[in-house]
């Protein structure tokens, strides 16, 4: 009998440890993702410009969206965003992995140059690229002209303006990279060896092993990569607004002008959620399809 | 032997005695909110700390429009306001509305002479005071204000054989046309903004423009502040076809897609209508051959030009009513103007400041005063909701600045939409 009260004594002592270590992550994760998030479930049925109390609205705010011509617009150029940047970058990051998986010397110098766009800041970066795409005096169009292709006005014409964004996106390769790089050096070598044995060419090693053994860090990749192209913000903050002409008004952004320009936050909320929906059901849909196409060993 | 009642007795009377002193010399602190020049936010916090030994000015300087709005909607929601606050002239009767501000009629009424000035700046001033207005009350005092003015490149000029600058819109479009060079992609204008920056500015250059139909985009009723729409009105529609037919008929006006850095000083561009918030720019970054003169006047009907500006209002959770009113009215007065013009660079918005070097004598601030002088303003009207309103209304002008929507079809769409977003 005393032995059990000893060790549950000893267990409580441990829960209490244990909950104080984890309490300041717990407690942040508390009051400022989840605080946030309840208020803005709360909110999303609301009417809440910030200085007038809330009003509850019901499901207003979710049926404006479905009428309102700029949440499809928004919708849109997000998916023609993620669609563009999401392959793109998983392609030049995988083969930025498999170059420098090479032993060559300076590979980590090449390395941490690849991975600095992901650690640099946003902002910065988008204002340098706002320099390559000025038309006029622009690096890219500098480039295009040397190779006699008329450059076209980039991030000032409705047509180019996402195109120029999705360039801009792709060349952040720095995380799926390092993933990749990660994954390459996992795979056994006598698979190689094997292929090698059998009179297989690197085409056939990249094709019948590495990108098999590959794939589950290529669906690792896309669907993080997807979570997070969707919630592209601050090189349309900082390079076009959203314009020209709504060309680049790109879901979160949308969000963000409802919410703090307009201090529309009932619906800046509904938005939110919605896009989370979204999100959720890709993500889910992607576990699903993945057992057709991902290898586990 | 140390008598311990006696020491107690002591600290006691010297605690009491520093209460005392720390109570008659404790200072009333009133928060500023604005944005830069840092220089001309020091110095009017400074000369009026000095002119008010118990009032000490935190002056915070915020980086951007946009980041004043938020900052100041949050400390509006949490009831910590600042107690002064420079914000855009758009943003009072918005603030007004929702019952955030702090009427100044009373404030006003009593400070006739300080606040309104002198005639004729009564006058202007006074005119100033009507976009301040909500349901009758006025909440601000005037802080700063522009203009537009001309920049034009003299070299490009006398190139083609044009030797002083465009006075009325006619003109400025023959101008325009004859200093268009295709082959070398240089444009007569441009607008004064297209598509980046903040929403509303795109509506500069239809204010600028619009003076030539007369065309009023709303007018606001006095009593309940509400607005009723004109956009579609033939002379809303006109002034559009004017700027769109400068882009693609006459073709003297760079099209959005042209459009780069710097086209003034690159001599892309010849003449370009700007506000004099330029001026503060222009020394560092205009080539000599660039010149200013007044904005082209429309002929055919009152000659005006259209004017907004800033303006210092108190919210209404200020803690120090008192001297929040007293800075605003510091900040806002002929003193405060000076200091601000000299490290913006710009005009002070007070006439009875222009006597004054460098605003007598400078050429830029001669051509911006007289054409303040001689010209009748006219101001846009402001109505609860008018960013959201007109950033909307500025989706259908650039829809038509693009050539993806005609002027028509652009100004009726605006209407449909402005309706509808103020029903709401």
């Amino acid at each position: 009998m005393m032995e059990i009260k000893m060790k549950l004594r000893r267990e409580l002592k441990e829960n209490i440890e244990g909950y104080l270590f984890i309490s300041p992550a717990l407690l942040g994760v508390l009051i400022f993702s989840l605080g946030p998030m309840v208020a803005s479930l709360i909110l999303s049925f609301m009417q809440y410009d910030i200085v007038t109390p809330p009003r509850l609205i019901g499901f207003s705010n979710f049926r404006n969206l479905f009428i309102d011509p700029l949440f499809s617009k928004a919708l849109f150029n997000t998916l023609y965003y993620v669609g563009g940047v999401v392959p793109l970058r998983l392609i030049v990051a995988l083969l930025a992995a498999i170059l420098l998986n090479q032993k060559v010397r300076g590979v980590t110098f090449f390395r941490t140059a690849y991975y600095i766009p992901s650690v640099s800041a946003g902002v910065a970066i988008s204002i340098v690229w706002t320099y390559v795409f000025d038309p006029q005096y622009g690096l890219m169009n500098s480039v295009l002209g040397y190779l006699g292709i008329p450059g076209p006005p980039w991030i000032q014409s409705t047509t180019w303006a996402m195109p120029a964004l999705i360039l801009m996106g792709t060349w952040s390769i720095g995380q799926p990279m390092v993933i990749f790089l990660a994954g390459l050096q996992g795979i056994p070598t006598h698979l190689y060896e094997a292929v090698s044995i059998d009179g297989g060419n690197w085409w056939h090693k990249f094709r019948y092993v590495t990108l098999p053994m590959l794939t589950p860090v290529i669906f690792f990749n896309m669907v993080m990569q997807i979570i997070g192209t969707f919630q592209i913000f601050t090189s349309v903050y900082i390079i076009t607004n959203g314009g020209p002409m709504n060309s680049t008004l790109v879901y979160v952004f949308y969000l963000y002008q409802q919410a703090f320009q307009w201090l529309r936050m009932g619906y800046g909320s509904a938005l939110a959620w919605i896009l989370f929906l979204i999100i959720f059901i890709l993500t889910l849909m992607q576990f699903r399809i993945s057992s057709l196409w991902v290898y586990h060993e | 032997m140390l008598n311990w009642r006696r020491l107690v007795g002591y600290i006691l009377i010297v605690l009491f005695l520093a209460g005392i002193e720390s109570a008659v010399l404790a200072k009333t602190t009133v928060t500023w909110w604005t944005l830069g020049p840092r220089e001309g936010a020091e110095e009017i916090k400074q000369v009026y700390e000095k002119k008010n030994p118990d009032v000490t000015v935190e002056a915070l300087i915020l980086p951007s429009w946009d980041d004043l709005w938020k900052k100041l909607m949050v400390a509006v929601a949490g009831g910590v306001t600042p107690d002064v606050v420079r914000g855009k002239d758009y943003w009072v009767v918005d603030l007004a509305s929702r019952k955030a501000l702090l009427p100044l009629d009373d404030v006003i009424e009593k400070n006739k002479k300080e606040i309104l000035g002198m005639p004729p700046e009564r006058i202007y001033t006074r005119r100033i005071y009507d976009l301040y207005t909500y349901q009758g009350r006025i909440y601000a005092l005037p802080f700063h204000n522009f203009w537009p003015v001309l920049v034009y490149n003299e070299n490009l000029f006398k190139e083609a054989g044009l030797r002083r600058a465009p006075r009325t819109f006619e003109e400025f479009r023959e101008f325009g046309i004859k200093l268009t060079n295709p082959e070398k992609k240089q444009w007569g204008t441009m607008l004064y903004t297209y598509t980046r920056l903040e929403p509303t500015l795109v509506l500069w250059s239809f204010y600028v423009y619009s003076l030539q139909n007369k065309a009023i985009l709303a007018k606001v009723a006095k009593e309940t502040g509400e607005p009723t729409f004109l956009l579609d009105a033939p002379e809303s529609v006109n002034t559009l076809q004017w700027i769109v037919d400068s882009i693609y008929r006459y073709k003297f006006c760079t099209p959005p897609e042209a459009i780069s850095p710097n086209m003034i000083e690159n001599e892309k561009v010849a003449m370009w209508i700007t506000g004099q918030f330029s001026f503060g720019g222009y020394d560092r970054t205009m080539p000599p051959n660039v010149k200013w003169a007044v904005a082209p006047i429309p002929v055919n009907i009152d000659k005006g030009i259209f004017t907004e500006g800033n303006a210092l209002f108190i919210p209404a959770g200020t803690k120090n009513k008192e001297a929040a009113i007293e800075f605003a009215k510091f900040a806002s007065g002929k003193e405060a103007d000076l200091i601000w013009s000299k490290w913006s660079g710009t005009m002070p918005f007070r006439d009875s400041n222009w006597a004054k070097p460098p605003y007598s004598n400078t050429p830029r601030y001669v051509v911006s005063a007289n054409e303040m002088k001689t010209y009748k303003l006219v101001f846009p009207q402001y109505f609860p909701g008018y960013t959201e309103v007109m950033s909307k209304v500025a989706e259908s002008l650039q829809a038509a600045f693009y050539n993806k929507m005609s002027p028509l079809d652009a100004m009726k769409k605006a209407q449909t939409d402005a309706v509808s977003m103020a029903k709401k």
